[in-house]
């Protein structure tokens, strides 16, 4: 799963409706003591970068270049989905109004095409627009949504009309990558055109291209004062993470996104001065209970479950202590980022603590018997052997569904371990055909309710048999499904916070999920040459892939630096 | 010509048969490959991305399966194989065209040195059977061709590139990836030499014991006692007579191979990071990619349709009572 996992980029970055912050790219050192200069080098396992730097292109695995798109095109705000903060770029400023149904986005004033062309509100227009034109282009739904219209209004404003309101579209709409009018416009087939010129705002501008090594030169009329610091960027494709992991510790490139096998000992320990990790949690592995069928669709027996199983034992188990467990308010399925401001301490102290004994009590409460090593419904039939769906081959996975199968024994359950290839794990998860699965949340983002949205809504729902095409678990309720709806129609941030308050009392009582252990991103890099990377003290960016889009890998290229 | 026509009428129906399986394969794979992507991103993809890649990808479509197959077959003769998923909008035709070259270029090399070598030695060991050549040479082969390819592979990859450095440690070539400088040239060679080593060392043994095993058998015929008779010199009776006679079963196996030679070798490719056929066609497979895994598919069906009926007429020269055949 690591060779899918390195490559792929963020999609669709995250913003909070209201706490859109803008705050200024931070550095580590004062500007005057920074060296310019430099050759920055990013190596991934792509085996073959795409000849493509088309950034519209709706096959997202990658898109631009192997993700290097980011370099040359921006969007309007770079959401952190690790901190929740947002850093404005072609966007200076929002206003919602008329009870949410109009956004007005102010436009950055001064900033040049690359080809020496005025960026203006118009772009912007039109590159909506233009994906309207496009629905293949359309990868976040914009035009199936409320959205109604997108009109420039002046050079530096733009204007979103929805048809109700809709404010939980923010973080996709200012995470839409814009596109010069004044070369798009002249485009016959966008879906598929490779836009071997690329002509963007970004920090950089291509330089050369082959199917292994893309390369970068600073763009000198970049709109930020003094960025980027680098003189240029190369990407270089090989075939495995091995030999990226091996070039990074080798000084030949500086940085690499893998999640690497124990990565304290395999990685670091080789140098511990130049080699380090950053894996900031922006996700969540999680156990899916089938919900739709017995006996999973008792509230009680999922959490006497959730008692059984000990997350700390299952981190360790599939990643070696360098991802921490869900424990704590991350039970409530948020990741940590969120839980200082979106999870109230009267809530992250409900539902269920490790407690196996409690949950062989709280299953005789109810009528189950563990006789014999095995547990017995109330109707008197031992339970069957139950499946743990995970993906064939996927290490990390299959070490949390034996740990889970070990420590869910002393209640009587047994289980398997199912190992399906992609297709299969992924419609077996799709049409409810699994007891339990483990998997990840869906476009987890600044916010509880991305994760939510994905997990719960009946919009994203079908009775087992049916395409559900996120709710694979089956669990929705009319409380949370209502919280949910009260959430993406304000701008309130009270109400929002309160909205999540309620879904995650939701899911603490009913367990309609298990959250397992973080679900990070995989910064490696290498300190031996260049500084500035991202890391707890400075986390201008939630540690993104260098081939990551959205903004996050831009965030990058614009902070490090010379040594 | 009755036996050219038949052949070529062979050729035409497994090709058409090859076609429609390739057709229908794909589609009684559980899933669709907008589902599949979306596992792939492993909860990045944004879920509404959904609709905007099903036209992308040319799978929102209201055809009957029939006029999908009519459309499918009309597409691949005039050589449109359609998009890569994993590569959008790489055209599968610009991924095969740029990786059969250094596939062709080393197995096909390395088939053709298995081949002729294999073969002389194999009927140098039956012509001088129990001597201390013969009994060196057929253990030999027969361990090698017994031997896990890719385990040598690690083999010859461990001792030669990393432990002594000799050569590189994987890839095509490095830098510029081209034939048309003299340092590039050099880099494929380099690149290419350990792979086609190993290749090599497989696939001679097979050759070696057949050739030697047939040739054991021709020489006991009367026709081989005859021209020792006459007072043939023993060159000439060990090839014009011997060897030419035994080669045939040989001969059907080199074909065969030949075949196979544009489907690559996929534990060679791997275990030497070689950017040929077999590693896009197993990143195919891994990312279950069903336009380039089709593609792969149509060009190794086609090389082993093309590669046997080009041996069907080579036969013809090569044997005397096929020619009657063929006349007849």
């Amino acid at each position: 799963m690591n060779k899918a996992s390195r490559s792929l980029a963020l999609l669709a970055s995250g913003a909070t409706v209201a706490l859109g912050l803008a705050v200024a790219p931070v550095t580590s050192a004062s500007a005057s003591s920074i060296r310019y200069g430099g050759v920055l080098k990013y190596v991934s396992s792509w085996t073959t970068i795409p000849d493509n730097f088309n950034p519209l292109n709706p096959a997202g695995t990658g898109g631009t270049a192997g993700g290097t798109g980011s370099l040359l095109y921006e969007p309007l705000i770079y959401e952190n989905v690790y901190t929740g903060k947002a850093t404005d770029l072609l966007a200076t400023g929002y206003k919602w109004s008329n009870g949410n149904k109009t956004l007005t986005l102010t436009t950055r004033t001064g900033v040049k095409w690359s080809d020496g062309q005025p960026f203006s509100a118009a772009d912007v227009a039109f590159t909506f627009n233009y994906v309207k034109k496009y629905p293949a282009l359309d990868v976040n739904g914009f035009w199936k949504s409320a959205l109604a219209s997108v009109t420039a209004t002046g050079p530096n404003t733009v204007v979103f009309q929805f048809r109700s309101p809709q404010t939980s579209l923010f973080p996709q709409i200012v995470g839409q990558e814009i596109v010069p009018q004044h070369v798009w416009s002249k485009v016959s087939n966008p879906v598929t055109f490779a836009n071997p010129h690329p002509v963007g705002t970004g920090p950089f501008l291509l330089e050369s291209y082959s199917n292994t090594q893309v390369s970068y030169v600073k763009n000198p009329h970049y709109w930020m004062p003094g960025r980027p610091y680098l003189a240029g960027v190369t990407m270089q494709a090989v075939k495995s993470n091995a030999t990226a992991q091996l070039l990074v510790m080798n000084g030949a490139a500086s940085f690499t996104y893998d999640a690497i096998t124990d990565p304290g000992r395999s990685f670091v320990a080789h140098n511990k001065a130049f080699n380090h990790y950053w894996w900031p949690v922006t996700n969540l592995n999680l156990l899916y209970l089938n919900n739709g069928a017995a006996p999973f669709n008792d509230a009680f027996f999922r959490k006497a479950l959730a008692m059984t199983i000990n997350v700390n034992a299952v981190a360790v188990r599939a990643y070696f202590g360098a991802i921490p467990a869900a424990s704590g308010a991350l039970r409530a399925s948020v990741t940590p980022g969120q839980v200082h401001d979106w999870v109230p301490t009267s809530v992250s102290s409900l539902g269920w603590q490790y407690n196996p004994s409690g949950a062989v009590k709280l299953l005789e409460s109810h009528g189950y018997k563990l006789s014999g090593g095995s547990l017995q419904a109330p109707d008197g039939k031992p339970l069957p052997t139950f499946n743990i769906l995970v993906g064939a081959g996927w290490s990390d996975f299959i070490s949390m569904a034996q740990t889970i199968g070990q420590e869910l024994l002393p209640l009587g359950i047994h289980t398997t371990v199912e190992q399906e290839p992609y297709s299969t794990y992924a419609s077996s998860a799709n049409y409810g055909r699994y007891s339990m699965m483990i998997s990840w949340g869906n476009n987890a983002n600044v916010t509880p309710y991305y994760m939510y949205y994905y997990l719960f809504h009946p919009n994203n729902s079908a009775p087992i048999g049916k395409f559900a095409s996120t709710n694979w678990e089956r669990y929705t309720s009319p409380a949370v499904t209502s919280a949910l709806n009260a959430y993406a129609r304000t701008t309130n941030l009270a109400i929002q916070k309160s909205a999540m308050a309620t879904i995650e009392k939701e899911v603490l009582q009913n367990v309609p999920v298990i959250p397992l252990t973080g679900r990070p991103n995989f910064l490696d890099y290498s300190t031996r040459s260049f500084v500035g990377w991202p890391g707890p003290s400075n986390p201008y960016n939630s540690g993104d892939p260098g081939d990551g889009f959205g903004g996050g890998g831009e965030m990058t290229y614009l902070n490090v630096h010379l040594k | 010509m009755r036996y050219l026509a038949r052949r070529l009428g062979l050729l035409l129906l497994t090709g058409w048969a090859a076609l429609t399986v390739n057709f229908v394969l794909p589609r009684l794979m559980p899933g669709d490959p907008i589902q599949v992507m979306f596992a792939r991103f492993q909860g990045r993809l944004n879920p509404a991305a959904a609709n905007a890649l099903k036209i992308a990808f040319g799978l929102k479509t209201n055809q009957s399966i029939f006029a999908q197959y009519f459309t499918y077959l009309g597409h691949t003769l005039t050589g449109r194989l359609g998009f890569s998923l994993t590569y959008f909008p790489e055209k599968v035709t610009t991924l095969i065209g740029q990786a059969l070259p250094w596939t062709l270029g080393l197995v096909g090399f390395a088939t053709v040195v298995a081949f002729i070598v294999g073969t002389a030695m194999g009927a140098l060991a039956a012509w001088h059977r129990g001597s201390a050549l013969d009994s060196i040479m057929v253990p030999t082969g027969v361990m090698l061709s017994a031997m896990p390819v890719f385990w040598i592979g690690l083999l010859v990859l461990y001792v030669f590139a990393f432990k002594l450095g000799w050569f590189p440690v994987g890839g095509g070539a490095t830098g510029g990836q081209g034939l048309a400088s003299v340092s590039g040239f050099g880099a494929i060679i380099s690149h290419a030499a350990l792979p086609a080593i190993t290749l090599t060392a497989v696939s001679l043994g097979g050759y070696i014991i057949l050739m030697r095993n047939t040739t054991i058998t021709v020489l006991n015929d009367d026709f081989v006692k005859f021209a020792r008779a006459k007072g043939l010199p023993d060159r000439v009776v060990a090839s014009r007579y011997a060897a030419r006679n035994a080669i045939l079963p040989n001969f059907t196996s080199f074909a065969l191979a030949l075949g196979f030679v544009v489907a690559g070798a996929i534990f060679i490719e791997y275990v030497f990071d070689y950017p040929g056929i077999a590693y896009l066609l197993y990143q195919a497979v891994t990312s279950l990619d069903y336009p380039l895994m089709q593609g792969i598919f149509l060009v190794i069906v086609l090389g082993v349709l093309i590669a046997n009926f080009l041996a069907d007429l080579l036969y013809v020269l090569l044997d005397p009572r096929i020619r009657v055949e063929a006349r007849s």
